[in-house]
């Protein structure tokens, strides 16, 4: 829940409008581009969305880490995308999905198609597999595997969470990178130069290759 | 289609005005090649194409290249029209490069008809993308037009792989791929193919992790997960450089192009605190399992404890910032991994491990020093750590000595003895 507050306190910080500007370094850019087609599913991504993308920025503060936002409309869902450098978060608008106001026999069929619809088949077997509780209601938050720990996550498959936040629906998804255990500093994302994979490696010699040379 | 270095075709214009006893060489088709290529009609991409390249390889208006092994007789058929030439017989000769030539006594009648020539020796044993240039002659004071003919010809240890196996279709052979391949693996300047690939692996001496801005987003960068060449692509990045699966798919597919020998996988290599106090590597292939790695915690009271491989010293009790933030003083913090990513390379019975960025190793203990040490963490709300303790230390920041060979026989039996065992 810390990522929500923290996005919240960005929120009352407030964002920057891009307005077209590319005023984000350009491997953050890149990092973002790549986790769009990662997550979400063709021609919903908020880089190949069919209609125009407003996009937002909020630069890290000591209160609060680097955001992307993104706003724009799926088919008939109105999308706010917040990435963070470890997580990105998808919330659709009341306006135009009100799962509460659903009868609750309908909200999990609703919540699923929306999933099905926005991101790649998470499950093995296609489909999103959420573990409801038995009611949906305003504070509900589940996920696809409750039990997986998001620092230590093999793939971003492994674990879907959703929830209903200020009656509206939203979906976490981790920006895991198989190789690390943790996450990385979400303060420096937006920072220019900055690469988590340029870490100091101990390096072993290389070895002469080669036809080896004959002692006489 | 040029010479494979890039220059214009040569050996196209050559014909005269045509003498009485003129013989023209009407088409060239190279009997003895691998007859694998496809896709010359598409020589700018790393696209697979399932188009055959055409035959015959040289005729008056056209030039295909070709691939041959290395250490084989040039076997070619030549159609002739001597038409206008006076029956009888000739001796034919070609002068092709290094030290191929051709020589034959043949009968000729006017019309059209075709021989066979084999070359008197062999090509030399080493990959090479050469101009097979031969210049002709003939005696009884004929004449062959045109004097001299070109084909661009690939010399490679064995068949280019004609029907790809890779799911993006590295494998498959093109003129493009196989030249590319041909140049990588000359600067190798040995036909040993743990020689080879280990020169493949100098040019990436990181593996991406994140993507690049300056790689199009076509390619898909670091993965390379797309349908315009694979991880082809990445030959033209190479500063980039890429996944270890997409260069473990790129070293397989140069391997094809040359017909060398040997096995390229990918696996991810750790180590867990319950499993020989994290003596033990633990190991995976990485396209059967790919959420292998570690991802154990345990809970000690309220603490939830994560085990991770640290990259860099740490002290227990002290906290540190997430993975690789870079500090003040322009140092990076240590990182947590799951695990270290390798090629293996397994042929003639013997294996070598490329990890990125850190060199060959020989065997899959070494690997694991790559790493500081395991250590059980503590996850804080703001992604840093704090080290509860430390398992094990896999080096105390020396480089380990350098295998003698005494090292390497007793690397040997204890791999043996733990595989009798």
């Amino acid at each position: 829940m810390k990522w929500l507050d923290d996005i919240e306190t960005a929120q009352s910080e407030g964002f920057d409008d891009l307005d077209g500007r590319v005023d984000v370094p350009g491997q953050a850019l890149a990092e973002s581009r790549h986790w769009a087609r990662t997550l979400f599913a063709q021609g919903k991504s908020p880089y190949d969305a069919a209609r125009p993308v407003r996009r937002l920025v909020h630069h890290a503060t000591k209160a609060a880490p680097d955001f992307l936002r993104h706003e724009y409309d799926v088919d008939d869902l109105h999308l706010s995308i917040v990435e963070g450098r470890s997580f990105v978060l998808v919330i659709v608008s009341r306006g135009s999905l009100d799962v509460l106001a659903l009868p609750e026999n309908e909200r999990v069929g609703a919540i699923t198609r929306v999933a099905a619809t926005l991101f790649h088949p998470v499950c093995v077997s296609g489909g999103i597999c959420f573990r409801f509780p038995e009611r949906i209601e305003e504070g509900t938050f589940f996920s696809t595997n409750p039990d997986l720990d998001p620092r230590l996550l093999g793939a971003w498959q492994d674990r879907l969470d959703a929830g209903i936040r200020g009656g509206e629906l939203v979906f976490l998804a981790y920006k895991r990178l198989p190789w690390m255990a943790g996450f990385a500093d979400p303060f420096a994302w937006l920072r220019e130069g900055e690469r988590i994979d340029r870490k100091p490696r101990f390096r072993f010699p290389f070895r002469r290759s080669g036809p080896k040379r004959k002692h006489r | 289609m040029g010479e494979p270095n890039g220059e214009p075709p040569r050996g196209g214009d050559t014909s005269a005005p045509r003498p009485e006893n003129t013989i023209r060489i009407e088409s060239i088709r190279v009997d003895s090649d691998h007859g694998t290529l496809r896709g010359c009609d598409e020589p700018s991409g790393w696209r697979w194409s399932d188009r055959a390249c055409p035959e015959p390889e040289w005729t008056p208006a056209s030039r295909v290249p070709v691939s041959h092994t290395l250490g084989e007789k040039v076997r070619l058929e030549l159609t002739l029209d001597a038409a206008a030439a006076p029956p009888g017989s000739i001796t034919l000769e070609g002068e092709g490069p290094g030290d191929i030539q051709f020589r034959q006594t043949i009968p000729i009648s006017p019309g059209t008809s075709s021989i066979t020539l084999v070359s008197d020796h062999p090509l030399a044993r080493k990959l090479d993308a050469l101009s097979f240039d031969v210049r002709w002659s003939a005696s009884e004071a004929a004449v062959l037009a045109p004097a001299v003919t070109s084909i661009p010809m690939f010399v490679t240890m064995g068949p280019p792989r004609s029907t790809p196996m890779a799911p993006y279709k590295e494998d498959g052979a093109t003129p493009r791929r196989v030249a590319k391949a041909v140049e990588w693996a000359k600067q190798a300047n040995s036909l040993d193919p743990h020689a080879i690939v280990e020169s493949f692996l100098r040019r990436f001496p990181y593996y991406a992790l994140l993507p690049n801005p300056d790689v199009p987003a076509e390619f898909d960068h670091p993965r390379y997960f797309n349908e315009v060449g694979g991880a082809w692509p990445m030959v033209d990045y190479v500063a980039a450089s890429g996944e270890c699966q997409a260069i473990v798919r790129l070293v397989r597919g140069m391997l094809a192009q040359i017909g060398a020998p040997g096995e390229a996988r990918m696996l991810v290599v750790w180590a867990d605190p319950d499993q020989g106090n994290g003596e033990k590597p633990l190991v995976a292939d990485w396209e059967k399992n790919p959420r292998a790695g570690l991802s154990k915690t345990m809970l000690v009271g309220e603490k939830r404890l994560s085990a991770a491989l640290v990259d860099g010293p740490v002290v227990e009790g002290k906290t540190y910032p997430p993975s690789h933030t870079r500090l003040p003083d322009g140092k990076v913090s240590p990182g947590l991994n799951r695990y270290e990513a390798c090629l293996e390379f397994s042929h003639g019975g013997t294996t070598r491990y490329y990890c990125g960025g850190v060199g060959v190793l020989f065997s899959r203990h070494d690997i694991l020093k790559v790493f500081w040490g395991l250590v059980w963490v503590e996850f804080l709300p703001d992604e840093g750590f704090r080290v509860e303790k430390i398992v094990k230390r896999y080096r105390g920041g020396e480089a380990p000595p350098r295998e003698s060979p005494r090292d390497r026989i007793r690397s040997f039996f204890r791999r043996f003895a733990r595989r009798i065992s």
